[in-house]
Parts: C-alpha cells; sequence; structure tokens
C-alpha cells in the first residue's frame, strides 16, 4: 500500500463500482423479469414444494404416514389409492406408495441436483482456469476434453458405472464425472472473452491476484450460464438415472428412485396402473419444470429481449 | 344396414358350411410342411453360433437343438435316457462289470440330409475336436471323467471311464454329434472353429425336423420343415417352418403374443401367468423350472477366505463366519423368513417353496422333507439360545456369549444379488424387512453381476441371494456345491466353504452305488437332502414355476415339463380365415 | 483447404492413442471377467476354464494384452491350446487394429469387426432416418415460431417441444407400442421388418412402418432441440441491421424471412451436423431396446454387461474415428458456409 500505486487503483476502483454498477442492475432487471414471469415462478414453485415434500421424506413417512419406504406388507399388496390408509395405494410388496415417491423423489431429485452441482463446479473451475491462462495448459485441457468426448459416453457411463461402487453416491460420482466437459466448454469461450474486458484488465493492473480476478470478477458475470445450465443438467440427469434403470444400470432396490420405480412397475399395467402413472409423471413434471426454469432465467438474463 | 346384413349372411353361411364341411375337415389334416410358421420368442440374447461343439450359451442350443441328433435321447415323459427316442441315435447300451466301459449301440437308419449315413465316426469327430483343446469348447471337462471313445464299428461307440462313477454317464450326452464329412472339410483344423467361418452360422447338413433357413443378426434365426427326417409322428414334418424372433422388453414380448405376431412364448414372467390362463386366445402350461432359487450363507470367514483341502486333501481351517457360523443361526433366519408369503408376492403364487436342492420334479424328491415353518417366536428363541441378544434395545441384536463374533457385536450382514433381477431383489427387501423384526440388521444391496461373480467366488461375501438352473437329465448329486474339494477360493462352487463329513460319504456312496440302480441311488440322496435341510448351507427358497403360453389356433401343443417341442413336427398352426 | 483437413487429420493421432490407452485400461480395471461369465457353471471345471483364459490371452499382463490388440501377437509364440506347452511354430493368430483386426469376440465367438458390421446397417437407418426427422421437423417449427414469436403455435410447440424432451424415453417407447401397436393395431411393435421364414428383409422402402414408432421416439428430443435452437437463433437473426433493411427496401415478408433470415440463421446448425451424425453411433440404445431393434447401441451395452473386450473396444475405437472425423467434418463445413471464417 504505497501512495504510488494510490492513483490507479483509485481508478481501477472507479471502473470496477462502474461495471459492478451494471451486472446489479442486470441481476436486478433479470430478477425483476423473473417474478413477473408467471410460467417461470409456476415451475419455481413445483420444483419447490417437490423439494420440500422430498426434504421431508422421513419425517412425512415416519410422523404423518406411519410407514417406512421398506415396510413390507404381504397381506396388503396392490392396494388401491385411499385403501386401508394407504393414500396411494400400496406396492407389488405391500409398501406404502406414497413414502416410497417421496423417498424416490429425495433419491432422484438428490442425484440429479449433487450430479449436476458436481459437475458444473468441475466445469466452471477448469472452464474459468484454461480460459484465463490459455497457452499450453488450455492446449492440454482441450485435447483432453477432445479425448474424452471421442469416447462413445455410452461406452463410459457403462464403465464407470461398473467401477464405482452400486448406489446413489456412485451414481452421482458417475454422472458427475462425465458431464462436465460441455460447461468447461462454455465458460472456457465466455472467459476467453472477458479477461480481455476492461474491468478485469484493471483490476490485474491494480495488483489483484489472478485467483482473486478469475472468482471475483470473472465468476459472478458467468452466473446466468452456470444457474442455467445447472437447471438443465438436473433435468436430465433425472432423465438419465430413469434410463439408466430400465437397462438394469441405475439405483438398485432397496433404493427406490422414481427411475426403478417406473421401470419396475412397467409389468403392473393392467393391475395397477396408479403404480406407474404416478412415477411416470413425477419425472415428466419435474424435468418439464427444470427446463422451463432453464428457459425463464436464460430470457432474463438476455441483454437482447427489451422489456 | 346393409352391410351388417351382409355380414350375418355371411356368418349363417360359414357357419353352415363348417358343419357341412365336418367331415371333410377331419381328412384335411394339412400335409408336409403345410401346418404353418412357428414364432417363438427370444428374449434370451442373439445366438452366438450354430456350431455345436463351441456352443456356450441357451439361445444358441436352443436352435442348436433341432438341427443335430443326440447320441443317447431323452424320454420327454420320465426326462430320462432311453433307448430309441425320436431325434437321437442309440438304440441301447450296457456297461461291463466293472462299470468303467459302455458300450452304446447306435442305429443304422439315420441319414444327414445330404443323404450320409450317420455313423459313429460323427460322434468321434466332435470328442477329438472338444479333446484337443484347440478350439474353444468349454466342455473339455467331459474328459475329466472319459478315459477314451472308441467306435469298433460304424454303429457301435465304446466309451471308457476313468473310475466307475454312476455320474460319468451324463458326460456321453455333452458331446454333441455333428456330420464330421462336412465339419472336417470345413475346418482344416479344429482351431479353424474358433476363426469367423461361415459356416458357424450357415450350417447345411443336418439332422431333425427343420433344416437352416437363415440368420438376421439381432432379429431372427429361421429353420425351414426338412422331410428328409425319418422320426415324425405322422409321416412328414408339418410346420413350414420354427423362427426364433429376438425382442428385447418383456412386456412387448406379451403384446406380441397377444397380438399374434408370434404364436409361442417359452418363458412367461410370474406377473403375467394367470392372465395367460385367463386368455381365451392362448394355451399354457404350468411346470415347475428345472432351477431353484436360494440364499447362501458363507459357513467360513469372509475376511479370510481359504481353499476347503490342501494339496494333500487334508482340510484347511477357514475359520467360522461370525454369525452363519452357527447352525442355530441359520436354522433361526430359515424359521424367520416367510418364503410360502414371499412366493405369493414375488412370484404372484406361481411357484412351490423347496426344502432341499431337489425340486419337485427330482426323482430324489421326497416330500416327507418338509422346510421350515415360519416361525417367528421360535427363531427367536433360538437365536437368544445362541447368544444373541438384544440387551441395548435397540432392535438389533448383539453377541453375548454367542459362538464365534465379538462379543457385544451386532447382528448385522451384507446381502447381495444382481441388479436387474427383479425377483431376486424383491426377495432381499422382503428377506430384509423380515429379519429386521428378528433382531438382525441385513444390508441389502443388488449389484453388477460381474461384481457379484467375483464376490462370490472370491468367497468375501456374508449372504447371496441367486438360483440354479439345472441340466436334464436330473442329477441329484451336490459334489460341485458343497464338497470341500470344489471350495476354491477365486473359481469353486462350493463357494459357501460347506464341508460335512456326513455328506460327503453319502455323496461318494450315491456315485458308486454297484449297477447304479436308481432307487439305491435315490434313498442316499433323500438322506443327503434330509441332512442338508437341516444343516443348511443354503436357505432354500422356492422353484418357481414356469409357463409355455402358446396361441390357441396352434394344433397339436402337448408339452412335457422341459420338453416344449417333443412333438413339434405335428404341430400346425390353423389360419384365421 | 487440403492441407487443412490434413493437418486436421495429424492432430487426431494423438488423440486417438489417447483413447485407446484410455478406454483399454478403463475396461480391464472394470470389475469382471468375460470367462468366469461364459462359464458361470459348476459342470465346468476350474482347469476348462483356464484354458478358455489363457487362449483368450486374458492371463497376460495389461501390456502386453494391449499390445496384442493392438499390433497383435502373430509375431510371438504363444500356447494357442494352452497346454502348457510352446510347440515348433506355435504362433499367436491375432493382427492387432492397425491392421484392422480387432479381435474375436468372446460371446460371439466370431471376428468383433463382423459381428458389429451386421448391427451397422440397422443402427445407420434409424439414426439417419431419426435426424432427418429432427431437422425436417425442428428447422420450420421453429422458423415459424420464431415468426409468430408469441403466437399460439409458438407457444403450443415450445410446450410441445419441452414435454417430449421430459418424458423417459423408454416410457414414451412402450406407451407407444401399447397406443399404436396394441390397442390401435395400426404399427408394427418389434423389429426391424417383418417375420418372415426366408428371403431377408425387404428394401426399407417397403417396411417403413417399422420405422416410425423408434425414428419419433429417437428424434422427439432432436425435435425439440433443433427447433429451440432455430427459433433463439432466427430471433437473432431478424434483429440483424441487414433484415432490417431488407425489410425497409420493400422487398415482401416472406422472402425476407425464409430467404434471408432462416438461410443465415441455419448455419449454425450446419456445425451440429458432423457431430450429430457420430452421436447417433450407440446413442439410441434404449430406443433399440424398446423396440427389439437390432442395433449396435444394444449390442454395446451387451457387450459391456458380458466384458466381451474385444467388441467393446471395437465399438469404442470405430466410434470415437468417426467422432474425430465428425468434428473435422463440421468444422469444414462451417468454414466452407460461413464467409467470415477462413481456413488457416
Amino acid at each position: 500500500m504505497t501512495t504510488a500505486s494510490a492513483e490507479p487503483k483509485g481508478i481501477a476502483r472507479l471502473q470496477m463500482e462502474e461495471e459492478q454498477l451494471i451486472s446489479e442492475s442486470l441481476l436486478k432487471r433479470a430478477l425483476r423479469r423473473l417474478w413477473h414471469d408467471r410460467l417461470t415462478m409456476t415451475a419455481i414453485g413445483v420444483i419447490a414444494i417437490l423439494a420440500i415434500l422430498s426434504i421431508g421424506a422421513p419425517f412425512i413417512s415416519e410422523q404423518i404416514l406411519n410407514t417406512d419406504y421398506s415396510r413390507v406388507d404381504m397381506a396388503a399388496t396392490f392396494l388401491k389409492p385411499g385403501e386401508q390408509g394407504h393414500i396411494l395405494g400400496t406396492d407389488d410388496l405391500g409398501r406404502d406408495h406414497l413414502a416410497r415417491l417421496l423417498w424416490g423423489g429425495q433419491v432422484s431429485l438428490g442425484i440429479g441436483f449433487t450430479a449436476a452441482i458436481l459437475s458444473i463446479t468441475i466445469g466452471v473451475s477448469i472452464g474459468i482456469f484454461t480460459g484465463y491462462y490459455g497457452g499450453i495448459v488450455d492446449d492440454l485441457i482441450m485435447w483432453f476434453i477432445t479425448t474424452i468426448n471421442s469416447i462413445p459416453s455410452l461406452f463410459l457411463l457403462l464403465i464407470f458405472a461398473a467401477l464405482f461402487d452400486p448406489g446413489p453416491l456412485g451414481l452421482i460420482l458417475v454422472l458427475g464425472f462425465l458431464g462436465w466437459t460441455g460447461t468447461t466448454r462454455l465458460v472456457r469461450g465466455e472467459t476467453f472473452s472477458l479477461r480481455e474486458r476492461e474491468f478485469v484488465i484493471s483490476a490485474r493492473a491494480a495488483g489483484a491476484t489472478d485467483l482473486r480476478i478469475m472468482f471475483v470478477h470473472i465468476l459472478p458475470n458467468l452466473i446466468s450460464i452456470v444457474v442455467v445450465t445447472l437447471a438443465i443438467d438436473i433435468g436430465v440427469l433425472i432423465l438419465v438415472e430413469s434410463g439408466l434403470s430400465y437397462l438394469g444400470l441405475g439405483v438398485p432396490p432397496p433404493t427406490p428412485s422414481w427411475g426403478n420405480m417406473l421401470t419396475d412397475s412397467q409389468s403392473f399395467i393392467n393391475r395397477a396402473p396408479h403404480l406407474v402413472i404416478l412415477p411416470g409423471l413425477l419425472i415428466t413434471i419435474t424435468v418439464l419444470c427444470l427446463y422451463v426454469i432453464g428457459d425463464g432465467i436464460r430470457d432474463a438474463f438476455d441483454p437482447t429481449i427489451v422489456d | 344396414m346393409r352391410k351388417l346384413s351382409a355380414i350375418v349372411l355371411l356368418v349363417v353361411a360359414a357357419l353352415v358350411l363348417s358343419v357341412l364341411a365336418l367331415p371333410a375337415a377331419a381328412q384335411d389334416e394339412g400335409g408336409p410342411g403345410e401346418g404353418g410358421i412357428i414364432i417363438e420368442s427370444n428374449f434370451g440374447g442373439d445366438i452366438a453360433t450354430l456350431n455345436p461343439i463351441i456352443i456356450s450359451d441357451a439361445s444358441s442350443s436352443a436352435v442348436a437343438g433341432f438341427l443335430y441328433p443326440g447320441i443317447i435321447g431323452l424320454d420327454p415323459e420320465t426326462q430320462n435316457a432311453a433307448p430309441n427316442v425320436a431325434g437321437a441315435l442309440a438304440t441301447g447300451w450296457e456297461y461291463d462289470e466293472t462299470g468303467t466301459v459302455l458300450t452304446i449301440y447306435l442305429r443304422d437308419d439315420a441319414f444327414w440330409n445330404d443323404g450320409t449315413p450317420i455313423t459313429a465316426a460323427d460322434y468321434l469327430y466332435a470328442a477329438e475336436a472338444i479333446k484337443s483343446g484347440e478350439t474353444d469348447s468349454a466342455r473339455t471337462y467331459v474328459f475329466d471323467s472319459i478315459e477314451s471313445i472308441e467306435a469298433p464299428d460304424d454303429y457301435t461307440v465304446v466309451v471308457t471311464f476313468k473310475e466307475f462313477n454312476c455320474r460319468s454317464f451324463n458326460d456321453v450326452n455333452d458331446i454333441p454329434v455333428v456330420p464330421a464329412h462336412i465339419f472336417s472339410e470345413v475346418f482344416e483344423t479344429y482351431a479353424d472353429m474358433n476363426e469367423d467361418v461361415d459356416y458357424n452360422l450357415n450350417p447345411t447338413v443336418t439332422f431333425g425336423p427343420f433344416a437352416f433357413g437363415e440368420y438376421r443378426p439381432a432379429e431372427q434365426v429361421s429353420l425351414v420343415a426338412d422331410q428328409s427326417y425319418p422320426d415324425t409322428i405322422l409321416g412328414y414334418v408339418s410346420p413350414a417352418g420354427w423362427i426364433y424372433k429376438n425382442v428385447a422388453d418383456q412386456t412387448v414380448e406379451i403384446e406380441l403374443l397377444l397380438a399374434g405376431e408370434i404364436n409361442v412364448v417359452a418363458g412367461v414372467t410370474p406377473e403375467r401367468q394367470q392372465d395367460m390362463r385367463d386368455n381365451a386366445d392362448i394355451q399354457t402350461f404350468d411346470y415347475p423350472a428345472n432351477g431353484y432359487t436360494y440364499m447362501g450363507f458363507n459357513l467360513a470367514d469372509p475376511t479370510n477366505p481359504q481353499d476347503g483341502l490342501d494339496e494333500d486333501g487334508n482340510p484347511i481351517d477357514q475359520g467360522n463366519h461370525p454369525l452363519f457360523g452357527d447352525v442355530r443361526v441359520r436354522q433361526a433366519i430359515a424359521m424367520g423368513v416367510d418364503v410360502a408369503s414371499m412366493v405369493d408376492a414375488t412370484l404372484f403364487g406361481e411357484g412351490v417353496q423347496i426344502a432341499t436342492n431337489a425340486i419337485p420334479t427330482s426323482w430324489a424328491y421326497d416330500d416327507s422333507i418338509e422346510p421350515w415353518p415360519f416361525d417367528p417366536e421360535a427363531a427367536a428363541a433360538l437365536l437368544e439360545e445362541a447368544g444373541w441378544i438384544d440387551e441395548d434395545g435397540d432392535g438389533v441384536r448383539e453377541c453375548r456369549g454367542c459362538l464365534y463374533a465379538e462379543e457385544g457385536a451386532p447382528a448385522e450382514f451384507e446381502l447381495l444379488t444382481n441388479a436387474g433381477n427383479t425377483t431376486r431383489e424383491r426377495i432381499g427387501e422382503i428377506i430384509q424387512s423380515q429379519l429386521a423384526d428378528l433382531g438382525i440388521k441385513v444390508n441389502f444391496n443388488a449389484i453388477d453381476f460381474n461384481i457379484l461373480v467375483q464376490t462370490l467366488l472370491g468367497q468375501e461375501f456374508d449372504a447371496i441371494i441367486i438360483g440354479w438352473s439345472l441340466g436334464l437329465p436330473d442329477d441329484p448329486d451336490g459334489t460341485a456345491f458343497y464338497g470341500p474339494e470344489n471350495d476354491l477360493v477365486g473359481s469353486g462352487f462350493n463357494f459357501v466353504s460347506m464341508n460335512n463329513e456326513e455328506l460327503n460319504r453319502l455323496y461318494n456312496e450315491a456315485a458308486h452305488v454297484p449297477g447304479c440302480d436308481q432307487d439305491a441311488r435315490a434313498e442316499l440322496y433323500i438322506e443327503a437332502n434330509r441332512l442338508l435341510r437341516n444343516e443348511l448351507p443354503y436357505l432354500y427358497l422356492y422353484s418357481a414355476n414356469a409357463q409355455y403360453a402358446v396361441r390357441a389356433e396352434v394344433e397339436g401343443f402337448d408339452p412335457f415339463p422341459s420338453f416344449l417341442y417333443w412333438n413339434i413336427d405335428a404341430w400346425r398352426v390353423i389360419s384365421a380365415e | 483447404m487440403l492441407k487443412y483437413t490434413v493437418r486436421r487429420l495429424i492432430q487426431g493421432i494423438p488423440t486417438f492413442f489417447g483413447i485407446t490407452v484410455l478406454s483399454y485400461m478403463l475396461m480391464l480395471a472394470a470389475p469382471g471377467n468375460p470367462i468366469e461369465l461364459l462359464t458361470f457353471d459348476p459342470n465346468i471345471s476350474v482347469e476348462a476354464r483356464e484354458k478358455l483364459a489363457i487362449q483368450a490371452g486374458l492371463n497376460d499382463p495389461w501390456p502386453l494384452q494391449y499390445l496384442t490388440w493392438l499390433i497383435g501377437n502373430d509375431w510371438r509364440p504363444v500356447d494357442m491350446n494352452a497346454n502348457g506347452v510352446l510347440e515348433e511354430g506355435e504362433y499367436g493368430v491375432r493382427q492387432g487394429i492397425l491392421r484392422g483386426d480387432f479381435g474375436r469376440s468372446f460371446f460371439y465367438k466370431r471376428a468383433a469387426i463382423t459381428v458389429i458390421g451386421d448391427r451397422i446397417p440397422a443402427t445407420l437407418e434409424l439414426g439417419v432416418a431419426a435426424l432427418i426427422t429432427s431437422l425436417v421437423l425442428g428447422i420450420p417449427i421453429g422458423v415459424i415460431a420464431a415468426i409468430r414469436r408469441g403466437g399460439i403455435f409458438d407457444n403450443f410447440s415450445r410446450v410441445m417441444a419441452v414435454v417430449f424432451n421430459a418424458v423417459p424415453s423408454f416410457w414414451l417407447g412402450i406407451m407407444m407400442i401399447l397406443f399404436f401397436g396394441s390397442i390401435l393395431g395400426l404399427l408394427p411393435m418389434n423389429g426391424r421388418c417383418g417375420t418372415v421364414l426366408v428371403g431377408g428383409c425387404p428394401p426399407l422402402y417397403a417396411r417403413l412402418e417399422y420405422l416410425i414408432m423408434p425414428t419419433f421416439v429417437l428424434a422427439a428430443g432432436g425435435i425439440a432441440g433443433y427447433s429451440r435452437y432455430m427459433r433463439t437463433s432466427m430471433l437473432e437473426t431478424i434483429s440483424r441491421d441487414y433484415i432490417r433493411t431488407a425489410h425497409a427496401k420493400g422487398l415482401p415478408g416472406r422472402t425476407v424471412w425464409f430467404k434471408h433470415a432462416a438461410r443465415n440463421a441455419m448455419i449454425p446448425i450446419a456445425t451440429f451436423l458432423g457431430p450429430a451424425l457420430t452421436g447417433l453411433w450407440g446413442g439410441a440404445v434404449i430406443t433399440e431396446r424398446v423396440f427389439g431393434w437390432p442395433g449396435v447401441g444394444r449390442l454395446a451395452v451387451e457387450a459391456v454387461t458380458q466384458r466381451d473386450y474385444p467388441v467393446v473396444m471395437a465399438i469404442v475405437i470405430l466410434g470415437a474415428v468417426s467422432t474425430i472425423i465428425g468434428y473435422i467434418v463440421s468444422d469444414i463445413l462451417y468454414a466452407l458456409i460461413d464467409p467470415r471464417i477462413r481456413f488457416s
């Protein structure tokens, strides 16, 4: 902190404040737009309700439903909704369908959310890093990404699924570690252009460390990309989870997930349609809402769209 | 309105005509190759090869079964080896007085469909190919018991065994009969069978009701009627052909049957069997499947897997499993699991509970050996007696003076099965739920089959749910599963590390009954099974029902268990018109 | 341009080797053993299994297995009959992938490349049909939605796009089979062509009905994706100056929309085509399974679960090579279409 550097730093601060002012007003405008976007707000509401119900699954099933997702009752199989106090009926082993749907939601949403966070964290970190430094590091990482992307993703998915322990945690790791390359490419491109912007240059002139520039100055400008990717990725991952269940590679029982509930009840479509329809409907609605949210946020942040 | 009356008129006319035509129809029973096409769905994966020497998958065997004769036939009704069975060669056989030399007499009226007689040389060729070790046939094991095979003349085969053993007889049928005159031409060396030789999937010279038609990869295999086949019931082969059509989804499989796009489903899943019985368009046949499902207990210490015997044949100390080492715990678990309800819930009642590894169709089955009753109270009492008591009231018992676990260790174990098999997954969930009531904590995991096989053969598991499908003819011996010589870490099938002297003695005696009299052998096997029922190396669960479902317009459907097609040459599909 | 292409191809070589090493190691690292699976049968003795493992080279250390796979083993003595003795002149028979030999499938007992080759036509048929369908439907929907922005068609198409994208595809497939196949009896439920004794599959035009449902299920995502992309791209383009100029010059609306705006908006789609074509490779596993379609995707899943290493690796390598080429082609396409980019 010598006086010699005081002046440039002052100028830099001024410019930074200006930039921040702009991004702040952008954020404000985006939020205001979101608030007025009824479709997106409804979707956010639906997801919030589903999330709360899923998180509350242990409490709801124990305290309110007085049951457990794995409590087998062979005297009460295939009950219809409403029978014997089972609000949504029971499945082929007499387990409460509502409790299983709630727990299944916890697992499916949990996997989607955590894996998406994981892959975006990896993707954004590497993307900023390689975009900011460029050069040989960038070449190497891009080569690695091209290599990974050239291997059929199905193969990677199957092999990784075999390498990790089965179960939700393994699936999170597999999906998280496989999905980051797209985000990296996106973030890298954005960082390329951001690092030439004035507020970055002046921050650098003011002596800010690279890390500080990357995470304090560049990262906030990527927020819309991150949020949009996050919303869409969660949706995609929930679908991937159900697809893997169909191939027999999803979350293994006894843990319920929407995907394995849908797959396992397939053959009961004539006997107990509610077992099939509900998980399918929940998956569809959830993914639908996440896509809508993704779109809505993208529009809200889009500077080319005028109010 | 005019349309309707026209239809009514047509129906009436058809009825009248059909009544008038009845005597004529009785004579008109179709003719050679006019009986339509039999289409069976194949859920089991595409065929690999039609060369019976190297076949190792079920789909390929199902197709090749129509194309090549067996040396000794199985009577479809008794499921036992019998002389003069249609489609097989042996007219009789006899042992010498030592029981180590088997002479098989072959018929002289069987010809490959190119006119070449089928002789002992055709059997010898396959035997030599397998023995050479150059092919990748997995059947080299037959020469563990067989010393040599010779052919004194064209229609006599003499098999010499290394030692007398009643079980060796079945090895004879594991060697196929192939047209040697063609094979030796197509395959310059035995090793050539491993290569991409077109003949492996396009066999032209065969013997059976059908000859090879064509193969469409991952879609279907078709066979066409072969009127040169001599062993027909009607004097000719009625169906025009048989198609094995790949279907990858079991829901779709049933829809195809209902829509008439296929006319045979040989393995209806339990949840659909009742639907099939109730459907007027479908004929069904239910029978106990030739196999069973069980929960296997690792009796030895899973943290330190050891072989059963050392090089000199002396037992190795394998330690004891903290829980399952004590037979009382296994018995308590047997009484704590409600298998009857399990059959109802996971198989929709389509199965029978079993007490041992003999299923009801086995010749060593004795219904006086009953499964353990479902009795949670007795189970709890037995656990207390074995020193497993829940003193801290957390719902899980702890070791309080038990035999093999550390004092205070919880009664907890890991139960594994293969992911993707929904029936086994449901069984695991039921066992987990019911043993929790008994104060035993079960950590149930469904894992990838590859990992399961490694954990299993590596003997590093606690307990496992899996099944065995059995071969024909029936062999009640259990040495492969319970013999100490097969307790080999990483490769043997006695992965539960069973070693019971009495059991070993019984199996050994049963395999060496002079003259191999089946009744005398059965008595010994029943005694062995009684022992297994009490010792419980496996908790034997059930044998599921299998079902053949065939469309109503197929005439001649008259199967025996495991023999759906024994009379297929007399089948006929009545067309709807 | 030739120079550019050659340089890109040379750049692909290290990527190719990276892929081979990475996938080979991953595959061998996966738990499981193909011989154990093929012989999970108490009848088969330990010795018989051991013999099969030796013949398949599975007991060799992994660098040697990799090398054998890459350059073959016909140059070194190998105990082919697994009798424990190396006899005179007993050499390997594999030539390695660099000489076009992808090895022999453990399960199918013939050359891995033949097994895959048998499946490629079906995969291409379905994949190309789905790609064409998604382009032919997706692009016009996107353009019209952009023109009628905010209108009923726009909103309807956006909702449908999202809905079809949000349904698990196996579920969509099975529901379609039940409805169109089973209940209405309109469309065949399974397979690629009719079940006939002999005569093989008729030419494509004679069995289009088999293609309808699987194509739709596979294309549902693509239709949605392309229409959304096209809509955004159109909206961006029509805000550009030259479109405004064209409007101002009094050109008729339709000409401006379709001749100027849509053509320019389609440029980015061209860059998708390369990767999209190669993405078809094994990308249709679920659809193939639901509809019993005899394609590569199903084979890939089976091969991985059976640990049929030669087949798995052949699929990976063919997929990787076509992806690398796909990227190069789409870059070249992009440069050709977009005058702002020059080859350098």
